[in-house]
């Protein structure tokens, strides 16, 4: 039986098979059967392929996405802490008191950094100009965001997707931060990355 | 109906859609790559200003000074005025270029202050860790002070090591030198002596500024300004003249001598000019903010 009208004197035995099959218009249940089959297994592994593409383009762009927010918070932390002194910075321990960093002892863990920062040198006065403001870090873990305060304006910066933000005293001018961050990708498929730096406190 | 042209725009088609995806990809990528780049850039941008400001730090003088570490495109430029009395103000920018020949600066001000030694311990001609034993005609202007408990620290206001740290970063450093082979004219200069051996100045010498001897000294002749600090025996004979102030940190058993036509004066001008040349050892930074 044939699908369409078969080309008149084309169809004889002298003709190689495909020759025949090229050449008719139509197409028998058979070679429809085959197409199909043939085009579902392409489709199907072209779907699964770009499936496979997509998802792995999802995790990593996530992945990335992450990666990025957890260095611009560090990179944001690192460059405020540096330009604060021991004496400038308070801290909150878990105990709910509020001591300067230069009053821990090393290997203390702390939480919510306020401290002002240097804007220059007074020559005739021999004095550090510090800042009228300060500047603080607090994790929400809540909502998972570190979010930075300035008190001299009313807009705070804020870093996404962070599950876990630690600080440490080190040493005498020396600081430790330790950045977890987690970012929900497709389902239960959350990527973590975590970074740490060690921070000098430039001021005296 | 002719079908045989459907492959081919079928075949364009998924072309099409792969090459969207491919172009999506590419960009994608290229504005990550993009963005990690000028991170990594401006952190080295950051750490070129530091290098500069290290650099300043090590040799400070007013003026500028460019640099670059490890590449051309690494570059720092530093900028240094003494805004006020042993004070100095260092602007240091570091700078990356990129590729595409842009750049990424970051900028760093860092105050330091100088602070010369205090003249103060420094009121005799003369002083030595045992006993003094002067003989001919040797004229001391000034007084001497003999089984003293001399401690550089204590005199200068700083360690040894910090000024032999100076006069190494300034190439006036010296072991076992031949006799009059020390040049030191008005700087900071320290001798290594190897225990047996002594350093000798002979006639004809002449140095000024701050003269450390790491073991012991025979000074035979020359001309010397400024503060001589002998860490061993000391022996002066001949004809040497000195204007300033003579230091013996020797055993307590270890006798001094100063014969022959010796001549060692206490000069305040002297002390306090080589003294100057310590606050550039004794310094501080007293500020560092980076400009955003």
């Amino acid at each position: 039986m044939l699908i369409g009208r078969k080309e008149e004197g084309k169809g004889t035995s002298n003709y190689p098979r495909l020759l025949q099959v090229m050449n008719s218009r139509g197409f028998t249940i058979l070679e429809v059967f085959l197409i199909s089959v043939l085009m579902i297994w392409i489709i199907t592994a072209v779907t699964s392929v770009l499936q496979i593409g997509e998802f792995s383009n999802t995790v990593s762009t996530a992945r990335i996405e992450l990666q990025q927010e957890v260095r611009r918070a560090m990179d944001t932390m690192i460059t405020d802490l540096r330009q604060t002194s021991r004496e400038k910075l308070s801290v909150e321990l878990a105990n709910g008191s509020l001591p300067f960093f230069s009053d821990l002892s090393n290997d203390t863990a702390f939480t919510d950094p306020l401290f002002k920062v240097c804007l220059g040198y007074n020559s005739s006065a021999k004095a550090v100009n510090w800042s009228s403001n300060e500047i603080g870090y607090t994790f929400n873990a809540s909502n998972n965001v570190i979010v930075r305060t300035d008190n001299s304006t009313s807009q705070a910066w804020q870093f996404n997707n962070i599950s876990d933000l630690e600080f440490r005293k080190l040493d005498v001018n020396l600081l430790g931060i330790n950045i977890t961050g987690e970012k929900v990708a497709r389902g239960n498929l959350r990527p973590t990355f975590s970074l740490q730096a060690e921070v000098r406190l430039r001021n005296e | 109906m002719n079908r045989q042209g459907v492959a081919l725009i079928f075949t364009l088609l998924v072309l099409m859609v792969l090459a969207i995806l491919s172009a999506s990809f590419f960009l994608k990528t290229i504005n990550e790559s993009n963005l990690v780049k000028r991170q990594v850039a401006s952190t080295q941008a950051f750490w070129l200003a530091e290098a500069g400001v290290a650099q300043v730090f090590s040799n400070l003088t007013s003026g500028t000074l460019s640099g670059n570490v490890s590449r051309d495109t690494f570059r720092y430029n530093t900028t240094t005025v003494e805004v006020y009395g042993n004070t100095y103000q260092i602007n240091s920018a570091g700078t990356v270029i990129l590729a595409d020949a842009s750049n990424i600066t970051r900028n760093i001000t860092v105050f330091v202050t100088t602070h010369p030694s205090n003249a103060s311990g420094f009121t005799n001609a003369i002083e030595v860790n045992g006993n003094l034993t002067v003989r001919g005609s040797v004229e001391i202007n000034g007084t001497n002070v003999t089984n003293a408990s001399l401690s550089f620290t204590s005199k200068f206001g700083l360690e040894a090591e910090k000024l032999r740290a100076y006069a190494i970063a300034h190439g006036n450093n010296y072991t076992d030198p031949d006799p009059n082979d020390i040049v030191v004219n008005n700087e900071i200069a320290w001798v290594d002596v190897t225990e047996g051996k002594s350093m000798i100045t002979r006639t004809g010498w002449n140095g000024s500024g701050i003269l450390v001897i790491n073991g012991d000294a025979d000074i035979t002749g020359g001309n010397f300004s400024g503060i001589l600090w002998v860490i061993g025996a000391l022996k002066m004979s001949g004809n040497p003249n000195d204007f300033g102030a003579i230091f013996a940190e020797c055993d307590a058993d270890i006798n001094t001598t100063v014969t022959g036509n010796v001549y060692i004066e206490h000069n305040s001008a002297t002390i306090q000019d080589a003294l100057n040349l310590t606050a550039f050892v004794n310094k501080t930074i007293v500020s560092w903010n980076e400009i955003r």
